[in-house]
C-alpha cells in the first residue's frame, strides 16, 4: 500500500473532530439572550425610538401635518440620510428654519421632529428586522453544521471498509468545510451591521438637539 | 452696566479659583483610548492610547494609579494618573469588565465575564491571590465599606453572589430582576442597591439578612419601557439620595434612597451606562455610550450643566482627587 505524501495516521479523524469542534464553537459565538433570541447584538434591543428620549421638548407623536407639506418631506429626506453630513444637514436645517414666519416657527419645527422621528423608526425598523433576519439564518446554519458534524463521526467508520462511503466521507466533509466557512465569514459582519441602529440611534438625537435649538420654547 | 460687568467677572474668576479641580478619566470602549478631562475647564486635555476595549476604570494608590479594565488584552493595565505614563499589567483572568478595589487599597476584585469567576489580585505583588467561582456572566462589583463583604451580579444567572472577603468564598445568593448591572453600597454599609437593566429595576437589599428590602421602578412619560435599563449607580456621601443612569431612556435618575422614589429624571446623553461623582461630590459625570460624550451634572441644583465630547462609545469613569 503506498500512502499519499505527507500522510500523518489518523490525520482525517483528527480533522473532523477539530471541525466538530467548531461547529460547536459556533453556537457559542451566537449572542443571544433568551427574552430576545432572534437578536444577536450586544446592546439589548429597543423597538422604537420616542420624542422624550431624544429631547426635553413636547411629545409630537401626534403630530402628522408634516405628510401635507411637500417641502418639509423634502427637507426631511435631506435630514435623515446619514449619506449626507451633519455639518450639511445641520446647514439644510437653519436656512429652513430662518424662512419660516418667527410666530409659526416653533410650530414647524415640532412637526418637522415628528416627520424625523418618525422616518427614522421606519428605516430602523426595517434595518431591525434585517439584523433579525440575519440570526435567524444564522441560527438554522448552526444547526445544520452541528448536524453534519455528527454525521461525519459514521461517515467516517463505514469509510474504513467500504469505497462509496469513501467517497461520500469526501462529499460531506467539503459540504461541512464550505458551509463552515460561509458562516464564519457571515459572523465576522455581525459587528458592522449591529452598528447601524446606533449610528441611526446618534442620527436622531443630533437632529434632535439641532431642532430643539432652534426652538424658543 | 461696567461696574456690574467687572463684578460677574470677578466673582466668576473666584469661583473658578477657589472650585476644587480634579482628574476626570473616561474609558473609550471602541478607541481604545482613555480621554483625560479637567473638571474645572471641562475641556478633554489629553486622550491616551491604552489596551484593547478599554470598560472598567479604578483609582488605586489615593488616585495614583488609573487601573483600566483591557478587556480584549485580557488584562488590567495601571498607569501614572498624574504623568499618564504606562507602569505594569496586572494579571485579570479572561475577559476582565468591571473591578472594585478593596477599601483599604488592596486587593483588586476582577469580574471576568467570559469564564465565570471573580479574580482576585494583588496590585502590588501583580498576582492573583484566588479566583471565586460564581454565577453566569459576573459583571456588576460592589465592596462594603468595611471590606468584609463583596457583591458580584451575574448578568444571566440573575443573582447577586455575597461574598466574604476573608475566606474568598460565596455565602449566600439573591434573586433579583433581570440581567443584573451593578452593586452600590450605601456608604453606611447596611444595604447594597442593584440594577437590573432588562428587568428595568433596582433592587435594595440588607446587607446583614440577605433579603431584599424594597425596589425602585422607573416610569419616564413618553419613554418605552424597553428602553428603560438601569445601569450605573452612586449613592451620596449621606446616604440620602442615589442617581441611577437608565441606559438608552437617556436621562439619570435621581432617588430618595428613604422613600425609593424618583424625584427627578435628567435628560443626558445616549445610552448613558456609568457614573462617577467629583471627591466633593458637587458634580456627577455621566458616560453617554451612543452620543460619544459625557454629561456633567450639577448634584445640589440637579441639572445638567454641559455635555463634553470624548471618543467613541465612552464606557468607564473616575475621578482623581487631583
Amino acid at each position: 500500500m503506498t500512502l499519499p505524501r505527507g500522510f500523518v495516521p489518523g490525520q482525517r479523524l483528527i480533522r473532523t473532530a477539530l471541525w466538530i469542534a467548531c461547529g460547536v464553537a459556533m453556537f457559542a459565538a451566537l449572542p443571544a439572550r433568551p427574552d430576545q433570541p432572534e437578536w444577536p447584538c450586544v446592546q439589548r434591543r429597543v423597538a422604537t425610538l420616542t420624542a422624550a428620549q431624544m429631547w426635553d421638548g413636547p411629545d409630537v407623536a401626534a403630530l402628522t401635518s408634516w405628510q401635507d407639506d411637500a417641502e418639509m418631506e423634502r427637507l426631511i429626506k435631506v435630514l435623515v440620510s446619514r449619506a449626507n453630513p451633519m455639518e450639511n444637514a445641520t446647514e439644510s436645517l437653519a436656512q429652513w428654519a430662518r424662512a419660516q414666519p418667527e410666530s409659526a416657527r416653533d410650530e414647524k419645527l415640532k412637526t418637522l421632529f415628528a416627520g424625523v422621528l418618525k422616518t427614522i423608526n421606519d428605516d430602523r425598523a426595517v434595518v431591525l428586522a434585517g439584523i433579525e433576519r440575519f440570526q435567524h439564518r444564522q441560527r438554522q446554519l448552526a444547526e445544520r453544521i452541528q448536524g453534519q458534524g455528527a454525521a461525519l463521526g459514521g461517515l467516517r467508520a463505514r469509510a474504513a471498509l467500504d469505497e462509496k462511503a469513501k467517497a461520500e466521507l469526501t462529499a460531506a466533509e467539503d459540504r461541512y468545510n464550505w458551509d463552515t466557512r460561509f458562516f464564519a465569514e457571515r459572523q465576522e459582519s455581525l459587528p458592522l451591521a449591529c452598528e447601524i441602529p446606533v449610528q441611526i440611534e446618534q442620527r436622531a438625537f443630533d437632529l434632535a438637539r439641532e431642532i430643539r435649538a432652534l426652538m424658543k420654547d | 452696566m461696567r461696574l456690574n460687568s467687572f463684578l460677574s467677572t470677578g466673582a466668576l474668576l473666584l469661583f473658578a479659583s477657589t472650585a476644587d479641580a480634579y482628574t476626570v478619566f473616561v474609558s473609550n470602549e471602541k478607541d481604545n483610548t482613555v480621554s483625560v478631562i479637567d473638571s474645572t475647564s471641562l475641556e478633554v486635555t489629553k486622550t491616551i492610547k491604552v489596551g484593547q476595549r478599554p470598560r472598567g476604570l479604578a483609582l488605586a494608590r489615593n488616585g495614583e494609579w488609573l487601573l483600566i479594565c483591557a478587556s480584549d488584552d485580557n488584562v488590567v493595565q495601571v498607569y501614572d494618573a498624574r504623568t499618564l505614563d504606562f507602569v505594569k499589567n496586572l494579571p485579570s483572568g479572561p475577559d476582565p469588565e468591571l473591578f472594585v478595589l478593596h477599601p483599604k487599597g488592596n486587593p483588586l476584585y476582577i469580574a471576568n465575564e467570559d469564564d465565570n469567576i471573580v479574580t482576585v489580585v494583588d496590585i502590588e505583588k501583580g498576582s492573583v491571590v484566588t479566583e471565586i467561582p460564581v454565577g453566569v456572566e459576573p459583571e456588576g462589583m460592589g465592596i462594603s465599606p468595611d471590606g468584609t463583604i463583596l457583591v458580584n451580579t451575574s448578568e444571566t444567572t440573575n443573582m447577586a453572589h455575597f461574598i466574604d472577603t476573608q475566606s474568598n468564598k460565596t455565602v449566600d445568593h439573591v434573586l433579583v430582576d433581570a440581567r443584573p448591572r451593578y452593586a452600590e453600597f450605601t456608604p453606611d454599609g447596611s444595604q447594597v442597591w442593584v440594577s437590573s437593566e432588562i428587568g428595568g429595576t433596582v433592587s435594595v437589599i440588607d446587607v446583614k439578612t440577605r433579603k431584599p428590602v424594597g425596589k425602585v421602578s422607573f416610569q419616564i412619560n413618553g419613554v418605552n419601557a424597553d428602553a428603560i435599563q438601569p445601569v450605573g449607580v452612586q449613592i451620596t456621601k449621606d446616604g440620602k439620595t442615589a442617581f441611577v443612569a437608565l441606559g438608552p431612556a437617556n436621562r439619570v435618575a435621581v432617588v430618595d434612597t428613604a422613600t425609593l422614589k424618583v424625584e427627578r429624571y435628567l435628560l443626558v446623553g445616549q445610552r448613558v451606562w456609568q457614573l462617577a461623582f467629583t471627591p466633593d461630590e458637587k458634580q456627577l459625570f455621566t458616560t453617554n455610550g451612543t452620543s460619544n460624550d459625557v454629561s456633567i451634572i450639577d448634584v445640589e441644583k440637579l441639572r445638567v450643566t454641559k455635555s463634553v465630547k470624548v471618543g467613541r462609545y465612552p464606557w468607564g469613569v473616575a475621578i482623581a482627587p487631583f
